[in-house]
């Protein structure tokens, strides 16, 4: 994904939690790098809206109601790779990362981490570099 | 069937010929048989063995028998010692009952019929070895009960903590949902001009959100169930280079007029413990003696680590100078959400949690501290095997230097990040000519002249290495210095796999190393 223009990193939002979204919204307005590409609050809409949309980055949140959200990324992956998706969870497990990584995803984030964190995270995996927070790599024994 | 244990029989009479008439007719049961001349001898007898059975001759010049007997039984050792009586006149009722009084259990009249003396006393000498026994199964009941309240504590308390674990986790996780948004819509606010007691009210929200988010990831650190993290699979933590990497970090766990200085020697063992894991203990160690340093002058924290030559553990301790722990505080400073601490500054897990990541980590905790004496939490840790983790490919001193010609950009990514924990610059252009200063090439095995162009790179220089993801593994080359992977590698293996690649011996062909 290059970036030659510098214009802003899409990024679409899939999170049942709109407390969660619309924060998210509010506080990315300040980002000039980031612009907002909208809110998927059901599982079952995620994967035709992202196609809809195609933006650069995901933000997947990896409990969503109804839908097995690993299988949206391992089906994204395949046929729209340029897509890349960023798990995004406050449950932070080995098995979910691992599982993370290998259907597809560019990284795995926690809610718990620091904003700044989170934010940087996201840019650098539009970059091209696979992204975890902080303490997604503690769980990962990486730091 | 256990053998029988021989008990003593006491004859006490002040005629030496019928003692030993007595031992011969009593020889027959297999017991000691102790003799006395007289009843004072009989005490000393008493006082120094145990005794099962006293068989007295009534008439004793000096102290007679029925003396002896009240002595006896007057002891509270001896009160309950059988005591039989043996009279060659013939005892009035009035006797008898005297003798009874004084604890007497029975009457052999002169002459004596071996049989009989010998079916009485064994009576008595049976009766005392099953007492004994009764009383050794009891004392070793006594102690299984023990045992058993011990483990139903240790139960409870487990029962407890994985109950609270499951509420700490549901409780975390739903805390750091909501968290995550406050903590936006603060940065947002933050981002506005407010008008200055409104941006009182955003810091004083913001110090609030901030605890909470503490708490919200010691309540889910809590519950991480300890067979399910990958501490086994960790990097080796050596500690004094631990220590310069994260000594600021931990620094900010005490106040500026706290000094906090560190003991630790180099060349220690490495411990088989994550860094972060270690982090996070020592931090919450070292912020506990903060806090118990604060109210008073001349504060000194102590972070020391050292090794027993010969011991498999290193030892790890945080120290300090303060008020020292209380029996209760010693006592329950285990347990979730007992804290010594005012609320703002304490969630009462932060030693929950040291046990929780000792407990991964494999270690121990100990804590020396007495009431003005300071406290001394001693860590001990299992020293990690020596880890395979390139470091024989990349030179000592300096970073490695790795090129990544590989066409998915996902799986260069993958490979940038395993290559940087192993301490790899990663570089994107094809090694030409000799490569230079390269250490490693991850290369494509699709291409027909991989080979040709992998045994050049390793043969340019020696400890090269070329790892070639998709390339067919029956292909003739320096199998040793060259590893084929599969093109269908799963990302989640690719650190064990590279790592393994990369601590292949040059003598050992095909070797798979397990990290």
């Amino acid at each position: 994904m290059s970036n030659p223009e510098k214009r802003p990193l899409r990024v679409l939002c899939v999170d049942d939690n709109e407390l969660m979204a619309d924060a998210l919204r509010r506080r990315f307005d300040q980002e000039s790098a980031l612009a907002w590409e909208g809110t998927v609050t059901q599982g079952s809409l995620a994967y035709d809206r992202i196609l809809e949309v195609r933006p650069d980055i995901v933000l997947m949140d990896i409990d969503m109601p109804n839908v097995d959200t690993f299988t949206i990324v391992e089906r994204l992956y395949c046929e729209v790779p340029e897509i890349r998706v960023l798990m995004f969870s406050g449950h932070v497990s080995p098995k979910d990362i691992d599982r993370a990584l290998d259907c597809g995803a560019w990284g795995y984030l926690s809610k718990n981490d620091d904003v700044t964190k989170l934010i940087d995270a996201i840019t650098r995996a539009g970059r091209g570099e696979l992204v975890f927070s902080y303490e997604v790599d503690a769980v990962r024994g990486n730091r | 069937m256990k053998p029988r244990t021989k008990v003593n029989i006491l004859l006490v009479d002040d005629q030496p010929s019928k003692l030993l008439s007595l031992e011969t007719v009593l020889a027959e049961l297999g017991e000691n048989v102790i003799q006395a001349n007289s009843a004072d001898e009989a005490l000393k007898h008493l006082l120094s063995n145990d005794i099962a059975v006293v068989l007295v001759d009534v008439c004793m010049p000096k102290m007679d028998g029925f003396e002896l007997a009240e002595l006896i039984r007057a002891h509270p050792r001896f009160g309950r010692t059988a005591i039989i009586f043996i009279s060659a006149v013939q005892l009035t009722d009035a006797d008898r009952v005297r003798g009874y009084d004084l604890g007497a259990v029975d009457y052999i009249p002169v002459p004596i019929v071996p049989q009989v003396l010998r079916a009485k006393v064994a009576v008595f000498t049976d009766l005392y070895r099953s007492t004994r026994e009764l009383e050794r199964v009891n004392r070793d009941l006594e102690e299984r009960v023990a045992e058993l309240d011990t483990s139903n504590e240790r139960l409870r308390f487990a029962d407890r903590m994985a109950t609270i674990g499951t509420l700490a986790a549901g409780l975390g996780h739903d805390m750091g949902n909501l968290l995550l948004p406050v903590r936006l819509r603060l940065d947002t606010l933050e981002a506005m001009a407010l008008p200055v007691g409104a941006q009182d009210d955003v810091a004083a929200i913001r110090k609030a959100a901030e605890y909470l988010q503490r708490l919200a990831r010691s309540l889910r650190l809590l519950a991480l169930d300890p067979e399910s993290t990958p501490n086994g699979t960790a990097e080796p933590t050596e500690l004094a280079q631990w220590w310069r990497e994260t000594e600021g970090m931990i620094r900010n766990g005490v106040p500026r007029h706290i000094s906090l200085c560190a003991e630790i020697r180099d060349r220690l063992p490495a411990m088989r413990i994550d860094k972060a894991g270690l982090t996070q203990i020592v931090f919450n160690l070292v912020q506990n003696a903060g806090d118990a340093l604060k109210n008073g002058t001349d504060g000194r924290v102590v972070v020391a680590a050292g090794h027993s030559p010969g011991a498999d553990t290193v030892w790890l301790s945080v120290s300090d100078n303060g008020p020292g722990l209380s029996e209760e505080a010693k006592r329950r400073c285990f347990e979730p959400f007992f804290t010594t601490k005012t609320r703002e500054f304490g969630t009462g897990l932060g030693l929950v949690l040291v046990v929780g990541l000792l407990k991964r980590a494999k270690g121990t905790l100990h804590i020396e501290t007495s009431p003005g004496n300071g406290a001394v939490f001693k860590l001990e840790f299992p020293i990690a095997p020596r880890a395979h983790t390139g470091s024989d490919v990349r030179p000592s001193g300096r970073r490695g230097v790795a090129v990544v010609t590989l066409a998915d950009q996902r799986m260069v990514a993958h490979v940038r990040s395993v290559l940087n924990l192993l301490e790899f610059d990663v570089r994107s252009e094809a090694p030409n000519g000799e490569g230079g200063s390269v250490d490693l090439w991850i290369l494509e095995g699709g291409s027909h002249d991989w080979v040709n162009a992998a045994n050049d790179f390793v043969n340019a220089r020696p400890n090269r290495r070329a790892i070639v993801i998709g390339g067919d593994p029956s292909v003739p080359r320096d199998a040793d210095r060259i590893v084929c992977l599969e093109q269908a590698i799963k990302p989640s293996n690719l650190r064990s796999r590279i790592t393994s690649a990369l601590s292949l011996q040059p003598s050992s062909t095909g070797r798979q190393v397990s990290t």
